[in-house]
């Protein structure tokens, strides 16, 4: 059993919500150190931590970084050697889940944590196959967040490259580096230029199409890695679609929907191909992958696309005399399941931006299970 | 005075007519996205005087007996029938003791004759879609009080449904009656803002055929990572049985000032399927006889709530059977009104909309 440590001078308060409800468990406010927060998190209580991690934001949220600098290493080494590995894993995992938990509402204090925890790794030892699997879940979560160019040094998504140039030196045939660095491309594709308008005065990113020269090769690149390919074909299958060029955008999204490895892209891939129809006035094609789409993944996104194109088929249909009149009670319908299925569940559309964040709900369960935090 | 300076197209007034020009053609009606919902009165003296005409050259179609009202059955389209919510304004005050008579509808251009419904007998459905994106996160207490606002200016029978967005779309609670507590608390602000999907997917969301439905959207404007887009948005507005309204606020939390860490410590949206178009709410308003309306400042924005309950609350409602016309395409309607006031109204409708299951 992990000895408890005393809280660490200045070590921040934690609000633990303990595994009650979170309603209920408002009134349980408990202070808690670095140490007790791993042990209810090494038992399986990992939502309540996160909760307590997220409920910090407000105070000095950059105090989690000395929490973890100060009380970690102890706490890894305090089972033993035999032990030691595990703990690590289940300290850089803690960390991460404090960084997503943090994703939304104070990114600077998540980057840091998750920086903390990969020169933890650097300074470990030779690399693990646990590492590997956190490095990726580490440059999932980066991705989450690209930055636009600094004004100091011009350099977009400092952190992510920082990260890339870490996982080459630990790991140096990661395919996935190849796919992270066309994703920064395309980033710098979809970002390069733009103009104030609209509404507010609001920002509004008016791309570059100019730049897609440089994205489709180093999405080539990394699809030469089989690892990659079919990722690197949704995308080039999007950025095709975007640039008006629908048959080479229906080639590369029909290659990407196949197989059943990732029902993410196949969902994407499916819609994205109902996109490319619907452009076309090829409208019972897309209402087919549309439809497609949404048995993949019961989603909003393919929810709305097919509920459109019923709402315009029931008109056609009802024009024609053939009056089923059902076409938008069928979109209620879907819209109302997607809505209602949507809670514990991200529509893949809105993580597409975000590159490898689609996989971190497989990262981070595998993470856990490696480390016995399950 | 022109079929089109008769009507505002749903809406939506051009900066000649609000200066008094009095005419307005088609295309500046579809070009202007905005309305303005306290329009003055189209034109001076003589765009008065040309009104009074204008008015006084419509022939009336034959007026009919407004039949017994049975909203279960007779409320929205049922076989061909048409059915039109008309908001008719002097200036800033609604004009309220209109019949039959003293409206002008045309269907593709053939005069109609139009029923009025007894809307004191229909209850109202109010789908509030409120944007809880990361841009207003300053003003979360704010939203939660005028959600609590608008459901309280309903009557007994009425019911009000909620539904948030901000990257992702949240169906908060559904059709409730107003009288009940509304879990407010559980709205939130962070994220992205995918304001297509969510007025689509509220349009979508409201069928009822016996109630009158209205969606209020509630939003600053910035669209950033919707599935569907503009032209989506505007095919669903112009099949969509219900009155769609956009306040739009202007000054939002966008300043380093105010949120000196929001910026660095919120995610950014970068890819989004096509280019925003701004306009596009105002037009799908306007399609379906709503207005968008520019709330120029926070406090201003319960007073605007109202005023659009308020208009729809008192809208008249106009029935007809389409005659003369083609069974098939866009149908498009102009209302007038004896006396030159302003009307708003839906911009059309097409024929196989009229699903005869309601």
């Amino acid at each position: 059993m992990t000895p408890r440590r005393p809280v660490v001078a200045g070590a921040m308060v934690l609000c633990v919500l303990a595994a009650a409800p979170p309603r209920a468990a408002r009134s349980q406010q408990l202070t808690i150190s670095l140490s007790d927060a791993l042990t209810y998190y090494e038992a399986g209580e990992r939502d309540a931590v996160v909760r307590a991690l997220t409920a910090a934001k407000g105070s000095d949220t950059f105090a989690l970084i000395p929490f973890f600098e100060h009380d970690s290493e102890a706490w890894i080494q305090a089972d033993g050697p035999a032990e030691a590995g595990r703990r690590r894993l289940l300290v850089a995992t803690f960390a991460l889940e404090t960084a997503y938990a943090g994703l939304d509402h104070q990114w600077e204090v998540s980057k840091a944590v998750v920086q903390w925890a990969c020169e933890m790794w650097r300074k470990s030892g030779p690399p693990t196959p646990a590492e590997h699997t956190w490095t990726l879940a580490a440059l999932a979560l980066l991705e989450a967040n690209f930055v636009p160019p600094s004004r100091a040094t011009g350099l977009a998504n400092p952190d992510v490259r920082a990260h890339l140039k870490h996982i080459t030196e630990r790991f140096p045939d990661e395919p996935r580096v190849s796919l992270a660095l066309a994703l920064l491309k395309e980033y710098e594709f979809w970002t390069g230029h733009y103009r104030l308008r609209g509404v507010s005065g609001a920002p509004i990113f008016i791309h570059n199409d100019d730049v897609a020269a440089t994205v489709l090769p180093a999405l080539d690149e990394a699809a030469r890695q089989a690892a990659n390919r079919p990722e690197a074909q949704l995308r080039r299958g999007f950025l095709e679609y975007r640039l008006g060029r629908s048959e080479a955008a229906l080639a590369d999204l029909t290659a990407a929907a196949a197989g059943d490895d990732d029902l993410t892209r196949t969902y994407l891939a499916q819609l994205f191909i109902g996109w490319v129809h619907e452009r076309e006035g090829r409208k019972a094609e897309a209402t087919a992958w549309f439809r497609r789409a949404y048995e993949t993944l019961p989603a909003l996104s393919a929810a709305l696309a097919l509920g459109v194109r019923l709402y315009e088929d029931e008109a056609v249909a009802v024009a024609n005399g053939d009056v089923h009149g059902d076409e938008r009670d069928e979109a209620d319908t879907l819209v109302e399941a997607a809505l209602l299925g949507a809670a514990g569940r991200t529509d893949p559309w809105k993580d597409y931006g975000y590159g490898d964040l689609r996989r971190w709900p497989a990262l981070i369960a595998e993470l856990r299970a490696m480390a016995g935090a399950s | 005075m022109t079929r089109a300076a008769r009507q505002d197209g749903g809406g939506v007034m051009t900066r000649a007519a609000r200066q008094g020009g009095g005419v307005m053609t088609r295309d500046d009606r579809h070009r202007d996205g905005r309305a303005f919902p306290q329009p003055r009165r189209p034109g001076g003296r003589l765009a008065g005087v040309a009104a009074l005409v204008a008015t006084a050259c419509i022939v009336v179609a034959a007026r009919q007996a407004t039949p017994p009202q049975d909203p279960q059955r007779t409320f929205r389209a049922v076989g061909a029938l048409v059915t039109v919510d008309v908001s008719v304004r002097d200036g800033n005050r609604l004009v309220r003791g209109l019949t039959p008579g003293d409206f002008h509808v045309e269907d593709n251009g053939v005069a109609q004759t139009v029923e009025m419904l007894d809307v004191e007998s229909l209850p109202i459905d109010l789908t509030l879609i409120v944007d809880t994106s990361g841009s207003l996160i300053t003003m979360v207490d704010e939203v939660r009080q005028y959600v609590a606002e608008a459901a309280s200016v309903l009557r007994a029978d009425d019911r009000v449904r909620l539904i948030t967005f901000s990257g992702e779309v949240r169906d908060v609670f559904g059709l409730q009656p107003a009288t009940a507590p509304l879990p407010v608390e559980v709205i939130v602000a962070d994220g992205a803002t995918a304001i297509y999907d969510a007025v689509i997917a509220g349009l979508m969301r409201t069928r009822r055929a016996d109630r009158r439905q209205v969606l209020v959207v509630f939003t600053d404007g910035i669209e950033t990572n919707s599935a569907m887009d503009a032209d989506a948005l505007e095919a669903v507005a112009k099949r969509s049985d219900s009155v769609l309204h956009v306040l739009l606020v202007k000054d939002v939390m966008t300043s380093r000032l105010e949120m000196p860490n929001y910026y660095q410590d919120t995610r950014r949206y970068w890819l989004s399927r096509a280019v925003p178009d701004p306009l596009a709410f105002g037009r799908a308003a306007a399609a379906t006889g709503g207005w968008m309306q520019e709330v120029a400042v926070r406090p201003d924005l319960p007073k605007a709530l109202r005023l659009t309950l308020e208009d729809f609350r008192t809208s008249y409602v106009l029935r007809y059977r389409p005659v003369g016309v083609a069974q098939e395409g866009w149908h498009r309607i102009d209302v007038a009104v004896t006396g030159g006031h302003t009307v708003r109204a839906r911009s059309g409708y097409f024929w196989g909309a009229l699903n005869p299951k309601r």
